[in-house]
């Protein structure tokens, strides 16, 4: 394959589609084009995994030391995981869906929001979660994506003493499967 | 907004004397020689091979008075990295057609209407799959023949397909036809998060399944 060669994406067009500073018309050309060839879409596949950014972390990772204590803290407190039963669901959508365990906040525990650290079992090597905390309305206070197996809440998001929250992870495996924790409760301590 | 000219390709192609010429060219492979051989090595199993590759990328990048980067610079446009990995690719390519003749098909593949009837084939098969085309009821055809309503099915889930927009025909070749997974689709389709690229792909099948209801094909 020549490097210019008519029939493929010239480098500087996919240098320029993966940094999205093609024209519009451009874009759906180098995208009808990559349908039909498997050779350029290896080139961005490619470029896209030698290229790659490091993930950017928007959340707070608790870390391993972390992550060991709560799992000690499973293993001693085995009745305060989440609900294995796994019969929490948040409403239509998620029946059927596999279901994983949480491992803290205790279900319906009162905790101090700055101790407050949530921790779920992992699904596996490639899974990603996202959290979701809704308070008693369904509204969501927030949510935060991460390939890690816990997040603590960042200091700008404003719960409030003796009020409910609920919360649920939803995990997403690299072939598409999706499994959820179910929603489970805690609430701040006054 | 385009990225600025890394500093060291700047400096390369600015230089007015063979001394500077020569300083920032090293200080260029300082640079880039990580990446070129992780092109390398991922193109040919061999250390040798590795490396010849290596030694013929760098002199094609700087034959003919670094005529290929300035095609770079020229357009100025997009990552310097991507458009280098993809041109070190396209020279490996290059090389092992110079030393073993001619590619397979495979590997050296165009988007020729013919090539494009066996993708778009290919594509419908995995996508068949995907959606369990072959448990979906016809409800026109109470007891038709298996085969010719294999291939009517088929041929209602390639219609189907060509009608998606564009960027989610390529979402499908991606995912089903090149095994991708989720998290390296999103860059290459301009979505943000695997979790985009989920929604999207459970939508794309959704639309699938309504097209296919369409020509009374429809859910067990």
């Amino acid at each position: 394959m020549a490097l210019t060669d008519p029939q493929h994406l010239s480098p500087e067009l996919i240098a320029a589609y993966l940094a999205h500073e093609t024209s519009a018309e451009e874009h759906r050309a180098a995208q009808q084009h990559l349908v039909a060839c498997t050779a350029c879409r290896r080139d961005v596949a490619e470029a896209v995994a030698l290229t790659a950014d490091p993930r950017p972390r928007r959340w707070i990772a608790i870390g391993i030391p972390a992550a060991a204590a709560a799992v000690a803290l499973f293993l001693l407190l085995p009745g305060q995981a989440g609900r294995p039963d796994g019969m929490a669901t948040r409403g239509p959508g998620t029946e059927g869906v596999r279901q994983f365990s949480t491992v803290m906040p205790a279900e319906k525990a009162p905790i101090s929001v700055d101790s407050l650290m949530f921790l779920w079992r992992s699904e596996g090597r490639g899974a990603h979660y996202v959290l979701t905390v809704s308070d008693e309305n369904g509204d969501v206070v927030w949510t935060a994506e991460t390939s890690d197996t816990s997040l603590v809440l960042p200091r700008g998001v404003d719960l409030k003493s003796g009020h409910r929250y609920y919360w649920y992870v939803d995990a997403l495996l690299d072939d598409a499967r999706s499994s959820t924790t179910g929603v489970r409760e805690f609430s701040i301590r006054p | 907004m385009s990225a600025p000219i890394p500093p060291h390709l700047a400096a390369m192609l600015d230089a007015s004397d063979d001394v500077t010429r020569s300083n920032a060219w090293a200080a260029f492979l300082d640079e880039y020689s990580k990446l070129l051989l992780n092109v390398t090595r991922r193109t040919v199993g061999s250390h040798d091979g590795a490396m010849d590759r290596y030694a013929f990328i760098l002199d094609q990048l700087r034959d003919d008075g670094f005529r290929r980067l300035r095609a770079f610079a020229a357009d100025g446009r997009g990552k310097f990295t991507t458009w280098l990995v993809v041109v070190a690719r396209r020279l490996c390519v290059d090389h092992h057609r110079h030393t073993h003749g001619r590619l397979q098909a495979d590997q050296d593949s165009t988007p020729a209407q013919s090539l494009e009837h066996v993708t778009r084939r290919n594509l419908v098969d995995f996508v068949a799959a995907e959606i369990d085309l072959e448990q979906m009821r016809d409800g026109k055809r109470p007891r038709p023949d298996a085969e010719v309503l294999r291939e009517e099915r088929r041929t209602a889930l390639r219609h189907v397909v060509a009608k998606l927009e564009v960027a989610d025909q390529l979402l499908l070749t991606l995912r089903f036809e090149d095994d991708v997974p989720l998290g390296k689709i999103g860059p290459m389709i301009g979505l943000h998060s695997r979790f985009q690229v989920h929604r999207r792909l459970s939508a794309v099948l959704a639309q699938l399944k309504d097209g296919l209801e369409a020509h009374g094909i429809t859910e067990p």
